[in-house]
C-alpha cells in the first residue's frame, strides 16, 4: 500500500515537474505579457490563465511538446510596453509584433530566446538602445526593428549573428557607424536610412561610436 | 383575523401617537347616548364574531366598550378602534367619529365604504392591508379635517385621478403604498404641493410612471418622509427636492431615476436617511457629492447606481453616518484612511466597485464628537468583495472589536493574513477567497473566533499549519478552503464540525485515504467539494451524504466499485478516478439526481436501461470509458436532459432514434465509438442542439439537408472520420450559429458549396467570450472539442465560443476553390487538403483577416499565391504544398514567417524561402534569399572546394620542391599556366548546365 502511495506520489511529481511546468511558466510569461497591454481590439481575450497551457489561446502556436513557439500579434492595435518575462519564452521562433503601438524599452531578456529565427518589432514607438544581448540569438534570420524610436549605436555584437539574413533598423534614431562585418558585409543601405548614423565603418580609423 | 401580528403592533403604535394629537380627552369616559349606543348594536349584529372579541359590547355605556372612545364632554362616540380582530361596520350613523383604523383585517375584496366619506370630524382614518378593492371612493375628499389617512393596499385599490384628495386640506400623513395609481395624471406632485402641513408621503409602489414634474413653486414646507420606493418613473432625479429643507427620509429605490444625484442633497440639515438604490442609471461623483456637509446622515443607500470617482477624506466628517453602502457603482481610487473617524459607522459597504490601490496602512483616530479612541468602534459590517484592491491586509482590521462579517473575496490582496484576526471574537464570517494572499494560516489566526459560522478562504495560496490535535474553537457551518495546502494528511480537526453543511477542500494537496468517520460528521452535508486531491482507496457504498446533497470527489484516485449515495443526490461527479466495474444497474437509487459524470474511470459494462428512469438529469457525462454494447433507447426519457457525452467507449450499434425525443439537448458527444448506421432523421426535432459531435464512428450515409432547418442554433457540428458519402448539402449556409464545421475524412465528393459564403457566425466572428456551461450549481458541465489546427489536435474548452473553423479534409472532393469562402472574416482555422480541388487562390483572402491556420495541401490548385497574403498578420501556419502553384512567392511581411516546407511539392513556384531563384530576378543576387534548400548546392560547393583544395596541394607541394630546386621552377609553372586555363573551362560548361536544368523545371 505505502509502496503503491509512494509510487503514485512519485509519478505525480514526475507529471508535474515534465512539461507541464515549463509550459505553465511559458503560460505566465505571456499572461505577464497581457497584463502590461492595452488592448482594445480585444484579440488577447483567450489568453485564459486558468487553462492549463497557453496552446489554445489566439494568436499563440505551440509544438508538439506544448512549447510556445510562436507570437503573432502584428498589426493587432496594441499599446504598452514588453516585460522581461518574454524571455522566459525559451522556445519561441518567431515573435511578431510589428505595426503596434508598443513603447519602452525593448527588454534585454529577449536575448534568452536562443532559437528565435525571426524579431519582428517593426512599426512601434520602441525607445531606448538594441540590446547587446541580441547577440546571443544564434538562430536569427530576420531583425527588423525599423520605424520605432531607437537610440544608441547598432551593438557590434550582433556582427556574430552568423544566420541573419535581413536586418533593418531604417527610421529610427540611431548614431555611430554602421558595422562591415559578419553578415553585415551584405546588407544593403535602405536597411539603415533616416537615422543618425555616420557611414560604414573604418575600422581603426574612426571609433564605431563616432558622433553619438 | 388578525393577519400580521407585527403591523398590529406598529398600527397599535400609530394609534397611540395618533390618539394624543388628534382624539382631544377621549381617555375620561363620559356617558354615550342611546342613539349611539343602538348604532353600534346594530354593527355588532351583522358582524361574525367567532372570537367573542366583542364580548364587552353590552350594557348602557357604550363608552366603555372594547374599542370604543368617547368626547368626555358630549358623550359622542369619537373613536373606534378595531384593528386587526373586525369586520364590516355599518358606521354611518357615527356622526362625531374622529378615529377609525381597520387595518389589518380581511374585508374580502369588497370596495371601500362611501359612508367613510360622510364622517365628517375624522382626523385618523386607517384603512390599509384591510382587503378592499375596487376605486377609492373620491368622496373621502369631504374629509377636510382629516390628518391622517392611509389607504395602502395589497395591490387591489385604485384611483384614476387625486382630485379627491385637494379636499383634505389638513392632511398631515397620506399613505397610499400599493394603490394603483397609473392613471392619475403626471402633475400628481403639484396636486400634493398643496398641502402645507403634510409631513409624510408614502407612495411606494403606486405604478407610478413618466417623469416626476416639477411643482413649480415649491410648497413643500414640512415635508419629512417622502417614500416613492418601487414605482415605475423614468425620471431625471427631482433637482426641487433640495429646496425642501424639511426633509428626513428619502426612499426612492427601484424608481427608474437617471441623471445625476444633485450636489444640494448634502446640504439639507436634517437629512438623516437617503436611500437611491437600483436606479441604474443615476450617477454622481462620490469625490463631488461626498464634499457635501451632511449634517444628519446616518443611512447612506447608493447601491447599484452610477456612482463614479474617488472617495474623498472629507467622507471622515459624516460622523453620524451608520449605514454605508455604494456596493454595485463605479467607485475607483482608495478608501481613504479618514474613514476610521466614522465612529458611528455600522455598516460599509463597498463590493463590486472598482477601488484600486492598497487599504490605508493606519486609519484616521475617531473623532472628538463621539468620544471614541479606537478607529469604527461601531462596524460590524466590512465588505470591499469585487474590487481591484491591492497590497497588504492591514492590521487594523485586527481591532475592529465589533466586527461581524469580513468580505473581501475577488480582488489582488496579497500577503499573509494578520494573526490579530484571530481576536475579532464576534466574527461570524470571513471571505478572503480569490485573491493573492499567502502565507501560513496557525492555530493563532482562529484563536478567538469562537462565532465563526461562514469561513471562506479558497482560492489564494494559503498553507495551513495546525497540530494533529488541534480542536478549533469554532463550528462552522460553511468552510471553503479550496487551493490552500490543508494536506498531506486528511485533516483530523475536521472530525469535530459537526454543523457543517459546506465543505471545499479541493485542490488541497490532501492525499490517503478519506477516514471513516468524515462520513459522519454532520448529518446537513449537502456540499461536499474534495475535487482535485491525491485522495485514494475505496469510498464506503452506500455513500453516506445529506438529502438533496451536491457532491464532487473528481480528479482523485478513487479505486473500487462505483459507490450509491445512501440517500437521493442531486449532483454526483467522480470523474477522472480509478473506478471500475459496472455502472448499477439499478439507477434509481440515486434518486433526483441532475448531474452525473463518471467520466474519465475505468468503467465497464453496459449502460443500464434505467439510466431512462432518472428523469430530471440534466447531464450526463460518461466519456472516457470502456463501456460496451449499445445506448439504451430509454434515454430518450430523461426529457431535461442538456448533455449527453458518451465520448470514447466502445459503444456499437445504432444511434436510437429515441434521442430525437430529448427536446433541451445542448450537447451531444457520441464521439469515438463505434456506432453505425446513419444519423436519425428523429434528431430533426433538437432544436436546441448547440454541439453534435458524432464523428470516429463507422457513421455512413448522406448528410441530411434537414440539418439546416432543424439545428437552429447549431455551433459545432463534427461528422469527422466516418463513411458519410455524397454531397454536402448546399443548405447548412443557413446555419447561423454555427462555427466549427468539420467533415474531415470521410467519402464526400462534389463541390464545396459556394454558400458556406454566408455562414454567418464565421463571417461575424465571434467577438465575445462566452463561457458553454451546462448544468446548474456548483456542478457544471464544460463544453470541450477537439480542434484540428495547425496540423495539431488542441482541446478547447473556455475559449470555445471564440473559435471558428471548417475542416473538410481527406475527402474526394472537387471543383473549383470557392471564392466566396473569403466572405469569411471571422474564420480562424481553414483545411481543405486533400481533395481534389482546382483552381485559384482569389486575392479576396485578404479579406480573411483573422485566418490563423490556412491548409490548402495535396488538391490541383494553381496560379500565383496572391500579393495580399503578406496582409495576414495573424497567419501561423501555412500549408500549399503538393499543388500546382507557380510563379514568384509573395516574401515579404507575414509570408517570411513560412518555412519553404509550406510550398514543397510546386514546382512551378520560385523565389524565397525556396531555394528557386526567379528568371526575373537571376541577374540580381537575391539578397533577401534564404539557403532553404541547402542540399541542391551541397554537391557543387564541394565539388568546387575539393577542385580548390586539390589545385592548392598541386601547387604548393611542387613550390616546396622547386623552391630548393629552382632551375624546375620555370617549366613547371609554365605547365601549371595551361592546365588552370582548360579547367576554367570546364567550370564554365557546369554554370550553363546548371541555368539549362532550372529553365527547363519552370
Amino acid at each position: 500500500m505505502d509502496l503503491l502511495s509512494l509510487s503514485c506520489c512519485l509519478l505525480a511529481i514526475f507529471l508535474s515537474l515534465s512539461p507541464a511546468l515549463s509550459t505553465n511558466s511559458e503560460g505566465n510569461a505571456l499572461h505577464a505579457l497581457r497584463t502590461g497591454l492595452s488592448d482594445p481590439n480585444n484579440v488577447l481575450q483567450s489568453w485564459d490563465p486558468t487553462l492549463v497551457n497557453p496552446c489554445t489561446w489566439f494568436h499563440i502556436t505551440c509544438d508538439s511538446n506544448n512549447h510556445v513557439i510562436r507570437l503573432d500579434l502584428g498589426n493587432s492595435n496594441v499599446s504598452g510596453t514588453l516585460g522581461p518575462e518574454l524571455g522566459q519564452l525559451k522556445h519561441l521562433k518567431y515573435l511578431e509584433l510589428y505595426m503596434n503601438s508598443l513603447s519602452g524599452e525593448i527588454p534585454k531578456e529577449l536575448g534568452n530566446l536562443k532559437k528565435l529565427v525571426s524579431l519582428d518589432m517593426y512599426g512601434n514607438k520602441l525607445e531606448g538602445q538594441i540590446p547587446k544581448a541580441f547577440a546571443k540569438l544564434k538562430s536569427l534570420r530576420f531583425l527588423r526593428l525599423n520605424n520605432n524610436k531607437l537610440t544608441g549605436t547598432i551593438p557590434r555584437e550582433l556582427t556574430a549573428l552568423s544566420d541573419l539574413k535581413v536586418f533593418d533598423v531604417s527610421n529610427n534614431d540611431l548614431c555611430g557607424t554602421i558595422p562591415v562585418d559578419g553578415p553585415f558585409a551584405n546588407f544593403q543601405m535602405e536597411s539603415f536610412e533616416n537615422n543618425r548614423l555616420n557611414g560604414p565603418e573604418l575600422q581603426g580609423l574612426v571609433p564605431y561610436d563616432f558622433g553619438c | 383575523m388578525a393577519r400580521d401580528s407585527s403591523l398590529c403592533i406598529i398600527l397599535v403604535s400609530i394609534y397611540i401617537l395618533a390618539w394624543l394629537s388628534a382624539c382631544d380627552g377621549n381617555i375620561p369616559v363620559g356617558n354615550c347616548s342611546e342613539s349611539d349606543r343602538e348604532a353600534l348594536i346594530d354593527f355588532k349584529n351583522g358582524l361574525q364574531d367567532p372570537h367573542y372579541l366583542l364580548s364587552s359590547w353590552q350594557g348602557s355605556n357604550c363608552c366603555r366598550w372594547r374599542g370604543i372612545g368617547c368626547d368626555e364632554r358630549t358623550g359622542g362616540i369619537t373613536s373606534i378602534d378595531l384593528h386587526g380582530d373586525f369586520g364590516i361596520p355599518s358606521l354611518v350613523r357615527l356622526k362625531s367619529l374622529r378615529f377609525l383604523d381597520l387595518s389589518s383585517n380581511n374585508f374580502d375584496g369588497i370596495p371601500i365604504p362611501e359612508f367613510v366619506g360622510s364622517l365628517e370630524n375624522l382626523r385618523y382614518l386607517n384603512l390599509s392591508i384591510a382587503g378592499f378593492r375596487g376605486t377609492i371612493p373620491p368622496n373621502l375628499g369631504n374629509l377636510s379635517n382629516l390628518q391622517y389617512l392611509d389607504l395602502s393596499s395589497s395591490y387591489s385599490l385604485s384611483t384614476n385621478n387625486l382630485g379627491w384628495i385637494s379636499g383634505l386640506g389638513s392632511l398631515k400623513y397620506l399613505a397610499l403604498d400599493r394603490v394603483n395609481l397609473s392613471m392619475v395624471s403626471s402633475m400628481w406632485i403639484s396636486v400634493l404641493n398643496w398641502f402645507p402641513s403634510l409631513s409624510e408621503l408614502h407612495l411606494a409602489g403606486c405604478l407610478l410612471s413618466g417623469s416626476i414634474s416639477s411643482p413649480g413653486l415649491v410648497n413643500f414646507t414640512s415635508l419629512a418622509v417622502l417614500d416613492l420606493n418601487f414605482n415605475k418613473f423614468d425620471s431625471k432625479f427631482p433637482q426641487w427636492l433640495v429646496n425642501v429643507s424639511s426633509l428626513v427620509s428619502v426612499d426612492m429605490r427601484f424608481c427608474g431615476l437617471y441623471g445625476r444625484i444633485p450636489l444640494g442633497l448634502g446640504e439639507l440639515p436634517r437629512l438623516q436617511i437617503l436611500i437611491l438604490s437600483h436606479n441604474y442609471y443615476l450617477s454622481a461623483s462620490c469625490t463631488q457629492l461626498f464634499q457635501g456637509s451632511w449634517k444628519s446622515i446616518e443611512v447612506l443607500d447608493l447601491v447599484s447606481n452610477k456612482i463614479h470617482g474617488r472617495l474623498p477624506t472629507s467622507i471622515g466628517k459624516m460622523t453620524t453616518l451608520s449605514n454605508f453602502d455604494l456596493s454595485d457603482n463605479l467607485v475607483g481610487g482608495g478608501i481613504p484612511s479618514a474613514i476610521g473617524s466614522l465612529c458611528s459607522l455600522v455598516n460599509f459597504d463597498l463590493s463590486n466597485n472598482n477601488l484600486t490601490g492598497t487599504l490605508p496602512e493606519i486609519l484616521q483616530r475617531g473623532s472628538e464628537i463621539c468620544d471614541s479612541q479606537s478607529s469604527l468602534p461601531n462596524l460590524r459590517y466590512l465588505r470591499l468583495s469585487n474590487n481591484r484592491l491591492r497590497g497588504y491586509l492591514p492590521s487594523w482590521m485586527g481591532q475592529i472589536k465589533n466586527l461581524e462579517d469580513l468580505t473581501l473575496d475577488d480582488n489582488f490582496l496579497e500577503g499573509p493574513i494578520p494573526s490579530s484576526l484571530g481576536t475579532l471574537k464576534n466574527l461570524i464570517s470571513l471571505d478572503v477567497s480569490f485573491n493573492h494572499l499567502s502565507g501560513i494560516l496557525s492555530e493563532e489566526h482562529f484563536a478567538s473566533l469562537r462565532k465563526m459560522k461562514f469561513l471562506v478562504l479558497s482560492s489564494n495560496s494559503f498553507t495551513l499549519n495546525v497540530t494533529a490535535d488541534w480542536m478549533p474553537p469554532f463550528q462552522v457551518i460553511q468552510l471553503k478552503m479550496g487551493s490552500c495546502q490543508i494536506g498531506p494528511s486528511f485533516p483530523a480537526w475536521v472530525r469535530y464540525q459537526n454543523e457543517i453543511g459546506s465543505l471545499d477542500f479541493s485542490n488541497a494537496s490532501i492525499s490517503g485515504p478519506v477516514p471513516s468517520w468524515f462520513w459522519n460528521i454532520s448529518s446537513d452535508l449537502s456540499n461536499l467539494n474534495m475535487s482535485l486531491n491525491r485522495l485514494h482507496g475505496q469510498l464506503p457504498n452506500p455513500l453516506p451524504v445529506a438529502r438533496f446533497a451536491y457532491v464532487d470527489l473528481s480528479s482523485n484516485l478513487f479505486q473500487g466499485p462505483l459507490p450509491v449515495p445512501i440517500s437521493i443526490v442531486e449532483a454526483l461527479d467522480l470523474s477522472n478516478n480509478q473506478f471500475s466495474g459496472g455502472i448499477p444497474q439499478n439507477l434509481r437509487k440515486f434518486g433526483p439526481l441532475n448531474f452525473l459524470s463518471l467520466s474519465s474511470n475505468r468503467i465497464t459494462g453496459g449502460l443500464p436501461e434505467s439510466i431512462g428512469e432518472m428523469q430530471l438529469l440534466q447531464v450526463i457525462n460518461l466519456a472516457n470509458n470502456n463501456l460496451s454494447g449499445s445506448i439504451p433507447p430509454s434515454i430518450g426519457n430523461c426529457s431535461l436532459l442538456e448533455v449527453l457525452d458518451l465520448q470514447n467507449n466502445s459503444l456499437s450499434g445504432l444511434i436510437p432514434a429515441s434521442l430525437g425525443q430529448l427536446q433541451e439537448l445542448q450537447s451531444l458527444h457520441l464521439s469515438n465509438n463505434k456506432l453505425s448506421g446513419d444519423l436519425p432523421s428523429s434528431f430533426k426535432s433538437l432544436s436546441r442542439l448547440e454541439t453534435l459531435d458524432i464523428g470516429n464512428n463507422l457513421l455512413n450515409g448522406t448528410i441530411p439537408a434537414w440539418m439546416a432547418e432543424g439545428f437552429i442554433k447549431l455551433r459545432i457540428l463534427s461528422l469527422r472520420c466516418n463513411a458519410f458519402s455524397g454531397e454536402i448539402p448546399h443548405q447548412l449556409s443557413s446555419l447561423s450559429s454555427l462555427q466549427v464545421l468539420d467533415l474531415a475524412e470521410n467519402n464526400l465528393t462534389g463541390n464545396i458549396p459556394s454558400s458556406f459564403g454566408d455562414l454567418k457566425a464565421m463571417v461575424e466572428g465571434q467577438s465575445r467570450i462566452e463561457y458553454l456551461f451546462y448544468g446548474r450549481g456548483s456542478t457544471y458541465y464544460e463544453e470541450n472539442f477537439l480542434v484540428t489546427t495547425k496540423s495539431q489536435p488542441q482541446l478547447y474548452t473556455k475559449t470555445l465560443s471564440l473559435v471558428t473553423s471548417i475542416d473538410i479534409s481527406r475527402n474526394n472532393l472537387d471543383g473549383e476553390f470557392p471564392e466566396e469562402i473569403t466572405k469569411l472574416a471571422g474564420l480562424l482555422i481553414l483545411n481543405l487538403s486533400r481533395n481534389g480541388i482546382g483552381g485559384q487562390i482569389p486575392e479576396s483572402i485578404l479579406g480573411m483577416s483573422q485566418l490563423a491556420s490556412l491548409d490548402l495541401s495535396s488538391n490541383g490548385l494553381s496560379g500565383a499565391i496572391p500579393q495580399s497574403m503578406p496582409s495576414l498578420s495573424f497567419l501561423s501556419y501555412l500549408n500549399l504544398s503538393n499543388n500546382n502553384f507557380s510563379g514568384k512567392i509573395p516574401y515579404t511581411q507575414q509570408m517570411t514567417t513560412f518555412e519553404a516546407s509550406s510550398y514543397y511539392g510546386n514546382p512551378g513556384l520560385c523565389g524565397a524561402p525556396l531555394n528557386v531563384t526567379c528568371p526575373a530576378d537571376e541577374p540580381d543576387k537575391p539578397r533577401t534569399t534564404e539557403d532553404g534548400g541547402i542540399d541542391n548546392e551541397f554537391i557543387d560547393q564541394w565539388f568546387y572546394l575539393s577542385v580548390g583544395l586539390g589545385y592548392a596541394a598541386g601547387i604548393l607541394v611542387p613550390a616546396v620542391v622547386l623552391h630548393i630546386k629552382s632551375s624546375w621552377a620555370d617549366a613547371y609553372f609554365d605547365f601549371i599556366d595551361r592546365i588552370a586555363r582548360s579547367w576554367l573551362l570546364i567550370g564554365n560548361r557546369r554554370a550553363k548546365l546548371r541555368r539549362n536544368r532550372r529553365q527547363g523545371r519552370r
